[in-house]
């Protein structure tokens, strides 16, 4: 906990923001405000960007900058979507364009210092919340009248039990992505924690014989403050490459992986298609040939 | 038994029967192997599938680990 003066009384890190222009709200609303803004600006800039570049017909060559990278993610999710959903999803691309941005600056959003995203429950929620609206309406798209029939199949008797098992989707997808959080910043914080005290335990008599030490020395974890931080920076980073980035990517894929399925199940199966109709049967032979 | 007591017994038995996903996990990646041995050109997609299979696979255990972080801080504060 990061203690901090302000007008001689001292309050928590996240009281702080929370209280931030007066506002008094939850800390980490700021935090998605702050990622939804960084990412709304980013997706401006480079679209007057590419506009610009295709009005001086820039497209007749390789592109480079950031713009390649913009156009390598623009094909990655257009990618995705084709490939995962197929036809009349195409302008899901720009819906997951956003929602890979968000998630995985959210899920990373704890290494600048400032109050976590997902590890506050009401993220994820909101975003499995928005995926579960998305999925009822491709329903009602592709099916129409049709889509409540699925509340009573195969009988009446099942209704009670469908209506609890629509909510499914938003309770795996949203503890998944919390868990997933939160689960990384206990461990790290707990390795922090033993490395912190480990560090101050062996290196603590340097500030003795640095003449630095202004606590007492039955109060471990001032006196020996500044050794505190010899052991822990090299595990944190490792630490945070797999909990955080690799975590982060393979947790935002799956949540747009299961996102893009379930809507792409609303659209009902083609028919096979009659014999007659069929290209691989040779007709058959008649009479006046 | 004290409150505290049953609350480590119950977060401990709940991240056990978590663990046991490992088996599933081990299996994905078992036949993931084996299909990339016997076909190597489609190792990438393999590889990508298999990482997504063991994602959904590991939330399962995520749910218990929630469950179990619950049962310590917050059922604990309340007793």
């Amino acid at each position: 906990m990061n203690l901090v003066v302000v007008d001689d009384t001292t309050v928590d890190f996240n009281y702080k923001i929370a209280h931030m222009f007066d506002w008094s709200i939850d800390a980490p609303l700021y935090s998605s405000l702050m990622i939804m803004a960084i990412v709304a600006v980013l997706a401006i800039i480079v679209g007057i960007w590419a506009r610009v570049a295709y009005k001086k017909k820039a497209y007749l060559k390789r592109s480079k900058g950031f713009l390649f990278y913009a156009e390598w993610y623009y094909e990655f999710c257009q990618g995705f979507v084709d490939k995962n959903m197929g036809e009349g999803f195409t302008l899901f691309g720009g819906y997951f364009m956003c929602l890979f941005a968000y998630l995985f600056v959210a899920f990373n959003w704890g290494l600048t210092g400032m109050p976590s995203v997902i590890d506050w429950l009401a993220a994820p929620l909101s975003l499995s919340l928005i995926m579960f609206v998305l999925i009822q309406i491709q329903g009602v798209r592709f099916n129409h009248w049709h889509y409540f029939h699925r509340y009573v199949e195969p009988i009446v008797a099942f209704l009670p039990v469908n209506l609890i098992t629509m909510w499914s989707p938003i309770i795996s997808t949203c503890i998944r992505m919390f868990g997933n959080c939160i689960a990384g910043t206990i461990i790290i914080g707990l390795i922090q924690w033993a490395l912190s005290n480990a560090s101050g335990a062996l290196f603590g008599s340097l500030t003795t014989m640095a003449q630095v030490n202004y606590f007492p020395s039955w109060d471990i974890t001032h006196s020996t403050v500044w050794t505190q931080i010899f052991l822990a920076p090299l595990p944190m980073g490792v630490l945070n490459i797999y909990f955080s980035l690799f975590s982060g990517f393979v947790q935002t894929t799956v949540f747009g992986f299961l996102n893009a399925l379930w809507m792409a199940q609303e659209r009902p199966m083609e028919e096979e298609p009659k014999l007659a109709e069929r290209q691989d049967v040779a007709p058959k032979a008649s009479l006046a040939s | 038994m004290t409150t505290i007591g049953m609350c480590a017994l119950a977060a401990a038995i709940a991240v056990a029967f978590g663990c046991l996903s490992a088996i599933g996990e081990s299996l994905i990646i078992c036949h993931a192997i084996d299909g990339m041995a016997r076909n190597p050109e489609m190792q990438p997609k393999l590889q990508s599938t298999m990482i997504i299979g063991v994602a959904l696979d590991e939330s399962t255990a995520i749910y218990c680990l929630v469950i179990a972080i619950l049962i310590l801080f917050v059922t604990t504060s309340m007793a």
